[in-house]
């Protein structure tokens, strides 16, 4: 039974995936008023179809200088990771209902800096080890920020469960009372999965690809399968953390529907940043997070431990 | 649970015999160091947690800081080293006082 | 079988100990770290302190050994030692697993006492259940371990200082 439940969360979510890659190159190619792709199927509809079929068959390319034991493992690690990032989403019901589910996606994510440096260091090769570097650095800064606004959160939530974030936002979206949280928020998890502006991982014209280099078929497409994996698991999280559905006990499909149309929403805004906006200089990127966000989520941080004291007020309990 | 402790401690004095060892960098003893301080940590929440000794039951905690803090000395110290002699091998401490 | 998958979670505990303490590249030996945090986090979350667990994943594994594996990534060497490469490591590590291994056949075939029901000493009873102890641990920093908390302040503020000392003008 539990093998059902495990494959009625892991399927959907590649499905997903699989169409977020075809959105994409869709979302773009209008914005630049041209097609993107039409011919596989109706509207271009199978391309993704093709492309992991054309990207499971290549060959895996295993280059002789690399560290073959982590340059295997960091790909499956990747993954693994990126999909046990759902488990605790509650949709309304989660796969495992967990107390700590918070902290528990915190740590799972920290865990996924480890995949991208080892990849990075295990192809040995110049690009990919600057790539991962950067890449680490990146994430590893954005993350203090992403916990320091968690918490924030979490003190207006009275648990660190995201179960009961559905009850604390019953009348009113925490995006209302929280705006500048929700806004660094948003742009860290822009940060955080390496999304345009801030993908200077994988700076096309001065890193060919980053830390993926080295890469290429099944690796490469476990890779690229747990990238968007995370860009779709952070817009849910935004969802629940600022803008819970409604949750009707008797009618739970309509909070998946309105959880979904806002995920649905918020990766449309990830796409559209990524057709607005030019890429940041690696400098401005740093001087964005430990200059502007850090203090200013600090403040906000020692704000809303304060609020709720003084008002004598508590947090909903479960 | 003294089955579990018996492999805990085995595995504190598996990371000091590894500190122990004079070989290599500077980096793999800093990482046995971290090894003792993980092995504590585990050994004094499963003793907090086992035999309910609720005011101990901080003490992981607070282990945990002077962990990061001798993290952060470590690193600090292998910065050093290696600007000094552009290696971190512990062989080269004893080639010259600097 | 929940005292059998505990006991061969602290196996594996000191197998990767083993594994990085034998000293083979650095990062293969954070690599060993990891693999042992993580176990180490199971066998916590085994004995009912899911946050404490996810404490040392988080600071741990999340934010101590990142530096450290970003550190050890910089060095990049020709030709990195593995476990397999010389006969130090590989000697080191043999011994190593040697050891546990007498361990373990220590513990399973000697003394029954130790695999009896008092070795398993969970007290889970029902007018303590809903007392989580792994939450108390924040809130006793607060009251009674006040002057600890003031302690490690301390000391993390001093260590600040000490590093930018020792790191000064390089």
């Amino acid at each position: 039974m539990f093998i059902i439940n495990l494959l009625s969360l892991i399927v959907p979510i590649l499905l997903a995936v699989a169409f977020l890659t075809l959105l994409e190159r869709k979302v773009l190619g209008y914005m630049q008023l041209r097609k993107g792709p039409n011919v596989v199927g109706p509207y271009g509809l199978f391309q993704p179809f093709a492309d992991a079929i054309k990207l499971f068959t290549k060959e895996p390319l295993r280059p002789m200088t690399s560290s073959m034991t982590m340059f295997l493992l960091a790909p499956i690690l990747a993954l693994s990771l990126a999909l046990t990032l759902w488990v605790p989403l509650p949709m309304p019901h989660s796969l495992v209902n967990l107390n700590l589910s918070l902290l528990f996606i915190l740590a799972m994510s920290s865990l996924a800096v480890y995949s991208i440096l080892w990849s990075g260091w295990a192809s040995n090769s110049n690009y990919a080890l600057i790539g991962a570097l950067r890449a680490v650095a990146q994430t590893i800064s954005y993350e203090v920020s992403l916990a320091i606004i968690l918490l924030s959160v979490m003190l207006f939530n009275g648990s660190f469960s995201l179960s009961s974030l559905t009850i604390t936002q019953e009348h009113l979206w925490l995006l209302v009372p929280s705006w500048p949280l929700a806004m660094m928020w948003f742009i860290s998890t822009l940060a955080e999965t390496n999304r345009a502006p801030f993908d200077l991982t994988e700076g096309e014209s001065e890193l060919v690809s980053g830390f993926n280099v080295e890469y290429a078929a099944g690796p490469f497409a476990l890779f690229f399968l747990a990238e968007y994996a995370n860009i779709i698991m952070m817009n849910a999280l935004t969802t629940i953390l600022f803008m819970g559905a409604f949750h009707n006990m008797s009618v739970t499909e309509i909070y998946t529907l309105n959880f979904i149309t806002k995920t649905l929403l918020l990766t449309m805004l990830f796409l559209w940043v990524r057709a607005s906006y030019p890429r940041f200089r690696y400098d401005q990127l740093m001087h964005l997070l430990w200059k502007n966000f850090l203090p200013m989520t600090l403040a906000l941080c020692m704000w809303y431990i304060s609020i709720p004291v003084m008002l004598a007020s508590i947090p909903p309990q479960m | 649970m003294p089955v579990i402790y018996i492999n805990l401690i085995a595995a504190f004095f598996m990371a000091f015999m590894g500190l122990l060892i004079y070989r290599s960098h500077l980096m793999s003893s800093l990482l046995c160091l971290e090894g003792m301080m993980l092995s504590l940590f585990i050994l004094n929440s499963t003793l907090a947690l086992s035999m309910h000794f609720t005011l101990y039951s901080m003490m992981p905690i607070i282990l945990l800081v002077f962990a990061a803090c001798e993290a952060a000395l470590g690193l600090s110290l292998l910065v050093m080293v290696s600007n000094t002699y552009g290696l971190d091998y512990v062989q080269n401490l004893n080639l010259l006082q600097c | 079988m929940v005292k059998f998958i505990l006991f061969m979670m602290s196996v594996l505990f000191v197998v990767s100990f083993v594994g990085f303490s034998c000293k083979p590249s650095p990062i293969y030996g954070g690599l060993g770290l990891i693999i042992g945090g993580g176990v180490g986090c199971g066998v916590v979350l085994y004995f009912g302190g899911a946050f404490l667990g996810l404490m040392v994943f988080l600071v741990y594994l999340g934010g101590m050994l990142v530096v450290f594996g970003y550190t050890t990534a910089m060095a990049t060497e020709e030709f990195p030692e593995i476990w397999m490469s010389s006969t130090t490591v590989m000697g080191s590590l043999c011994l190593g697993l040697l050891a546990e291994g007498l361990i373990v056949v220590y513990l399973k075939g000697g003394d029954e006492k130790m695999w009896g029901a008092e070795s398993l000493v969970m007290f889970s009873g029902e007018e303590v259940g809903f007392i989580r102890e792994d939450y108390l641990a924040g809130s006793i920093l607060y009251s009674g371990g006040n002057w600890m908390l003031l302690l490690s302040g301390w000391c993390l503020f001093v260590s600040v200082f000490i590093v930018m000392e020792i790191t000064r003008g390089r």
